[in-house]
């Protein structure tokens, strides 16, 4: 008994070894060092590092790129992630079936998702651009500072690109949803007369709850790491509009070299992925349809 | 027995954390400081330099470090990448850096000074240069050599350098019978002119607020207050940011733009973006450096020719009219390696007269070094040395290697102005709020520039 014990566990441990080594290494470890860190001032210079205390944190708070940063991923994240969910859900509605238009329509959405980001942001530069872009072929001539020059149109325009790059995932993933409901729960809803948005509201949208809580927790994550779009697109600019804490904390590391700062900027990154998982994980608690059988 | 299975388990991920924590976190010992050295006793067989491939690319430090392994027996090795700052910044965490880095614009090198983690060459300038009786220092510009000075002791390194300044197009200039514009009346003369030939008469590029900076901003403080009042800027006196001068410039660059005389959209190009603008002739005028050519020679129309001319001057200004900014990349001998000597020794040789010349010759720059000018220049490098040889004062925005939080912040403040937001006293105003945070800021090293 004891020894079948033994060797289930070594079993056991055997396979979680690797990976248990790989997350220590790659999650734990980093994960210590940075709250450390963000303690320090270091220049990542040399190997002087001075303990300084909270003054990274005090920094943080002073600086309008910090403030901005902040701004900016709580505006995807409660403003443009929504949009680009409900765009995602309505093309999916558009594009679910096994017509060869539906199916052309899906190969479509995906075009953006198969193209590198980093190809995408230059995309769209080439669209805002205000002498030859695609806008100002079309006779848009656009705010006198450029579409992503201008204070004001920055980041909406910022904005439409991260959509644009983002929606075919989900309407891919919401197609699948869609595809996943059983036939004859709509045969029952043509029997019962419910369509539109009674059909959307009352039978697809719960059934699709699985699928809607991936999505949500997805985007949560992709809302608040916008990086490489942000990057090549703008680097942040006209004056920290389209700036993002992923972008603020790669520039203090790297063209500030305050370590310490960029540090403390990634403990505060956590701290806010920490509270907005809880938020969803509240919001998706539980299965609507459970319970109601 | 479940209970302390689980405790069991779980006390052994913890110890295999805190051991990887401490395994790590022993790499770089804390406060071990940067300086001591000290490892000269036992020099490293080979010689690492470990330089930037920027536009003058790495093939001629690797040919020079054969000629000088052939010369004096001892090995160098370079070491090129255009991210070069991402191998260099670990070994400086480490202690384990090369013996000669140059690291390009990425870095800021002063943070490495200011760590002690530069070798002081201050002594190694009076030795003799290579192959010369010339005590080294001499060999170079004095000006340049100073922008890596601090309390007198010499820790960056001058190489090549650029001028800042304003390009024009001379063909379409005489063309159109259009005049190269020397102060700033004539300028918005010029811009009229060139505006109702319906052409956008200046463009930037706004993305990197630097070029503004560079190009107008501070030229026209000099112009405007005279060079004591960049200075004080520099040195964030209390009160220069919200001067006088400083409104002066900043009303400038608001002027040109209220008259429509900046190309529109300018604030959201970046600045190859905006360079091909000024070579497709959208533009007719951009303020940029010298590596102007270097950076654009893939996309320049056949045949086109770019010339140089200094920011046009106020009539009425204090500055020295023919001031010129000037702009180091630094070479540095981290002060942890093991092979100070044979670096210094190899940078002495890379500084030699023959070898600047050669750079010169083959890469189309100037030079720090003292006579590497040859006879024939390329064409848009020429157009500016006839500025660099007339001019009686060079100068160099090094707050911005000093203070890079606080250059960024000014960045974002002139784009609010070009933008609209601010009106040029809000800008200064807000400027001078910004200055006085760092002032107030003990942990940032502070340094005082004299433009004498």
């Amino acid at each position: 008994m004891a020894g079948r014990d033994i060797r289930r566990t070594g079993f056991i441990l055997a396979c979680l070894v690797p990976g248990l080594v790989l997350y220590l290494g790659l999650v734990i470890v980093p994960f210590v060092r940075t709250i450390q860190l963000s303690t320090f001032r270091f220049s990542g210079l040399s190997t002087k590092m001075v303990p300084n205390g909270t003054e990274n944190f005090q920094k943080l708070w002073e600086s309008e790129q910090f403030w901005w940063a902040l701004r900016n991923n709580f505006t995807i994240l409660v403003v443009v992630a929504p949009i680009l969910l409900a765009l995602s859900m309505a093309l999916a509605h558009a594009a679910v079936g096994d017509s060869k238009l539906a199916r052309g329509m899906r190969t479509v959405y995906l075009f953006p998702n198969l193209i590198s980001l980093v190809a995408a942001a230059l995309i769209w530069r080439a669209v805002y651009h205000p002498t030859v872009g695609l806008l100002r072929s079309t006779g848009l001539k656009g705010p006198q500072d450029g579409w992503l020059g201008d204070l004001n149109t920055a980041f909406p325009s910022f904005a439409v690109a991260f959509i644009w790059v983002s929606m075919g995932f989900y309407t891919m993933l919401f197609c699948a949803g869609l595809a996943g409901i059983p036939a004859e729960v709509h045969e029952a809803c043509e029997l019962e007369g419910a369509r539109g948005w009674r059909k959307y509201l009352w039978v697809t949208r719960p059934l699709m709850w699985p699928v809607r809580r991936v999505a949500a927790v997805h985007v949560t994550i992709a809302s608040l790491g916008v990086f490489a779009l942000v990057n090549v697109m703008t680097e942040g600019a006209p004056s920290n509009r389209t700036e993002t804490m992923l972008n603020a904390l790669y520039r203090m590391m790297t063209i500030e070299g305050s370590f310490g700062k960029a540090a403390a900027m990634g403990v505060v990154m956590m701290c806010i992925t920490a509270v907005s998982s809880s938020v969803l994980w509240l919001m998706f608690r539980k299965n609507p349809l459970e319970g109601r059988r | 027995m479940k209970l302390s299975r689980r405790f069991g388990f779980g006390a052994g991920v913890l110890v295999l954390a805190g051991a990887l924590i401490v395994g790590i976190g022993g790499c770089n010992k804390p406060d071990s400081g940067g300086a001591g050295g000290g490892g000269e006793e036992a020099p490293a067989k080979v010689t690492e330099v470990m330089v930037f491939e920027g536009g003058y690319g790495k093939d001629f430090y690797e040919v020079a470090a054969k000629e000088f392994t052939e010369k004096t027996g001892n090995e160098v090795k370079v070491i090129g990448d255009p991210r070069i700052d991402q191998q260099i910044m670990p070994r400086m965490q480490k202690g384990d850096p090369p013996a000669l880095a140059y690291p390009g614009w990425r870095v800021d090198s002063w943070k490495a000074v200011q760590d002690g983690a530069v070798e002081d060459l201050t002594a190694a300038l009076k030795e003799p240069a290579y192959g010369s009786e010339t005590p080294w220092g001499e060999t170079f510009n004095q000006g340049l050599l100073k922008l890596g000075q601090k309390d007198g002791k010499q820790y960056l390194m001058p190489y090549f350098f650029s001028v800042w300044g304003w390009w024009y197009d001379p063909d379409l200039f005489a063309e159109k019978g259009w005049k190269v514009p020397k102060t700033h009346a004539e300028l918005l003369a010029l811009c009229q002119q060139i505006k109702a030939a319906g052409m956008a008469p200046i463009t930037y590029q706004g993305q990197f607020p630097d070029y503004m900076l560079s190009g107008m901003l501070q030229p026209w403080i000099i112009s405007s207050g005279g060079m004591e009042a960049m200075d004080a800027c520099q040195n964030l006196e209390p009160g220069a940011w919200n001067s006088e001068p400083v409104i002066r410039a900043a009303k400038m660059i608001r002027e040109l733009r209220d008259m429509g005389y900046f190309q529109s959209g300018a604030t959201a190009l970046s600045h190859t973006e905006a360079q091909a603008e000024f070579l497709n002739r959208r533009a007719a005028m951009i303020p940029c450096g010298t590596w102007l050519y270097s950076e654009m020679k893939d996309e320049m129309p056949k045949g086109r020719r770019i010339s140089y001319f200094l920011p046009p001057v106020l009539g009425d200004g204090k500055g020295d009219p023919t001031a010129m900014m000037v702009k180091i990349e630094p070479w540095f001998v981290p002060s942890a390696s093991k092979n100070k000597k044979t670096a210094i020794e190899y940078f002495k040789y890379l500084t030699s007269k023959e070898k600047a010349t050669q750079f010169v010759t083959e890469k189309g720059t100037f030079m720090a070094i003292n006579g590497s000018d040859p006879a024939d220049m390329p064409e848009d490098l020429a157009s500016a040395a006839v500025y660099y040889k007339a001019s009686s004062k060079l100068w160099a925005s090094q707050w911005r290697e000093w203070y890079p939080d606080f250059y960024k912040i000014v960045g974002d403040i002139v784009t609010e102005l070009l933008n609209g937001k601010l009106t040029p006293e809000e800008f200064a105003a807000k400027v001078e709020m910004e200055a006085e945070k760092i002032r107030k800021d003990d942990s940032i090293a502070k340094y005082k520039y004299t433009s004498n």
